[in-house]
Formats: structure tokens, C-alpha cells, sequence
């Protein structure tokens, strides 16, 4: 049986607003690079901007699939399980969306790391894509799947600032904050089962690396000089 | 040495012009933007027609300035070039 995660009754919908930073954050962040491939026609800029956008939609995914999740799932002990009715009143939709929003994130933050590793390697990027489906697919009977091979990327993304930060190249500082505020998120996420308060705690992680992106998007796009 | 791309070349040309002081002499352009006289007035061209400088003829003298939209492109580059810096593209 798919498995659904405990999220604090408290919380419920509070993540959906927190995950609303996630897309505008996110969408402004893809929408200002195919801007930019528009005027350069570089690659690069282009699939920047498409990989913020799969994670843009990933986000939306999940803010409509828990909207309509909250409203069916009942809680028991560690693990959210939908009871018998709650199965088989779940719609579809609802399946579509955790797929989506898992396989939409895996794309974007897979492009991401592809950008920044510089792999032109067509078979190693078939191969990833591939990974990431299997992962996505896997990841219906045990969501942590989901959640380790996210973090897994985000280490790669946050290791490749870290290095730029430390040869004192553009601004990455900000950029190691905020990716490495996402990962904590992701790790937090694979421990649910432990402790459902985890949950708020990487949704809160998750919302304040957003922020930190807002801030240097706000810095370096939005602001008069 | 990296070969500048078509965007980097036209922002070097208004730059130059910027420099000194939203008004050059072609001939000064031509140095300070490392162009040959054919490239440059191949780009001239292109940044009269779409109004980003504009041509001016002062006692008997051919100079260029940079308008509004000139500066404003100048603005737009600058912020492109730190966006890609910072995300590292």
C-alpha cells in the first residue's frame, strides 16, 4: 500500500503557504534566466531556467496534492496510512501530484547538478533521468528514496558553492546558506517516520533557504542601483 | 583569451562611451572597444537603428552618444553578468 507522511495536524496547509514562497521564489528565479537566454541565446541560461521551472511545478504540485490529501487522511501513530475509504476515495489526482511534484523536483535539482558538474555527456544524463524515474517510481513504497536522492543532489550543489566561495568567486556565501538550509530540509524529511515534528522542522528549513534565494534574487535583480 | 560573445562586444562599446562621458569621437570607439572598422561600424549600425546611441555632428566633427536606452541596456547587462556569476553559470 502507498504510504503518506505524517504532517502535524497544526500544520496542515501552514507547509502549503510556506511551499508558496518555494514557487514564486523559484518561477522568478527561471523566469529571470530563459529571460536572460532570450537575449544571449546560451544553453546554459536556458536550462537553468527549465530546471527552476520543473522545480517551480514540483512545488505546485504538492501545495494542490496536500490540499486535497488534508482532506482525506486520517492519522495513525508514526505513519499517516489512508484508511480503506480514504483509498479508494483518493483521487487520482491526488497519486499524479506526489509523483509530479517528486519527479518535477528530481528533474530540476538533476538539471541543476548537470549544469554546474558541466556534463555534456549525453549517456550520462540519459542515465540520471532514467535513475531519477526508478527513484520516483521506488519512492511510492518507501517515500525516503525520494528524500535521499534529493539531498544527495542538493550536497553536490552545495559542495560546488562552497568551493566557488571559498576561491572568493561571485557571490556563493548566500547560495551555500540557502542550499544547505534545503538540504537539512531533505534530511529532516527522510526521518519522518521517527518523529513527525521533523516534518516542521524541514518545511521550516525548507522555507527559510527560500528566503535566503528571495533575498539574493531581490539583491541582484530587483534592486535599484 | 575568451572570445567575446556579440552581447559582451556591444556592452564594451557602450561602456566606452559611457566613460567618457556619453559622448565619443568613432575613431576613440574604435580603439577603446579593440574593434576593426568594419566590425565597428557593422554594430554602429545595429545600435543606431535600435536607438541605443545616436550619431551627432558638432562643428564639423562625427561624435556618438549614448541614450537612455543605451545606459538602460548597460544596467540590464550588468545585472545579467552577476546573476550568472552567483549562480555560477
Amino acid at each position: 500500500m502507498m504510504q503518506f507522511l505524517l504532517h502535524p495536524t497544526w500544520f496542515y496547509n501552514i507547509d502549503s503557504a510556506f511551499e508558496v514562497v518555494s514557487v514564486i521564489v523559484t518561477a522568478a528565479i527561471a523566469l529571470y534566466s530563459l529571460r536572460i537566454y532570450s537575449f544571449t541565446k546560451e544553453n546554459r541560461h536556458k536550462y537553468f531556467g527549465l530546471s527552476f521551472l520543473a522545480i517551480s511545478i514540483a512545488y505546485l504540485c504538492k501545495i494542490l496534492t496536500n490540499v486535497v490529501l488534508y482532506q482525506k487522511m486520517q492519522e495513525v501513530g508514526g505513519i499517516v496510512t489512508v484508511t480503506k475509504y480514504a483509498l479508494h476515495a483518493l483521487p487520482i489526482f491526488s497519486i499524479f501530484g506526489l509523483f509530479s511534484y517528486r519527479i518535477f523536483m528530481l528533474l530540476g535539482l538533476a538539471g541543476i547538478y548537470l549544469l554546474l558538474s558541466q556534463s555534456r555527456e549525453r549517456s550520462h544524463i540519459v542515465l540520471i533521468v532514467y535513475f531519477i524515474v526508478i527513484t520516483t517510481l521506488f519512492s511510492g513504497y518507501a517515500y525516503f528514496i525520494f528524500h535521499m536522492t534529493a539531498a544527495l543532489l542538493l550536497m553536490y550543489i552545495v559542495g560546488f558553492y562552497y568551493q566557488r566561495s571559498r576561491q572568493g568567486q561571485g557571490k556563493s556565501r548566500s547560495l551555500v546558506a540557502a542550499f544547505s538550509c534545503i538540504l537539512i530540509s531533505q534530511l529532516a524529511f527522510i526521518f519522518i517516520f521517527l518523529n513527525s515534528k521533523l516534518y516542521v522542522l524541514g518545511e521550516s528549513f525548507q522555507l527559510l533557504g527560500f528566503l535566503i534565494l528571495l533575498y539574493e534574487y531581490y539583491h541582484l535583480v530587483l534592486r535599484r542601483r | 583569451m575568451k572570445r567575446r560573445s556579440k552581447l559582451d562586444i556591444v556592452n564594451d562599446m557602450l561602456l566606452s562611451i559611457q566613460e567618457k562621458g556619453g559622448k565619443i569621437k568613432p575613431t576613440h570607439l574604435m580603439y577603446k572597444a579593440n574593434l576593426s572598422h568594419k566590425l565597428l561600424k557593422g554594430y554602429l549600425d545595429e545600435l543606431v537603428a535600435k536607438e541605443m546611441v545616436k550619431e551627432v555632428k558638432e562643428k564639423q566633427t562625427n561624435y556618438l552618444l549614448l541614450t537612455d536606452k543605451g545606459h538602460s541596456f548597460i544596467a540590464q547587462f550588468k545585472k545579467m553578468k552577476e546573476f550568472q556569476e552567483t549562480f555560477g553559470l
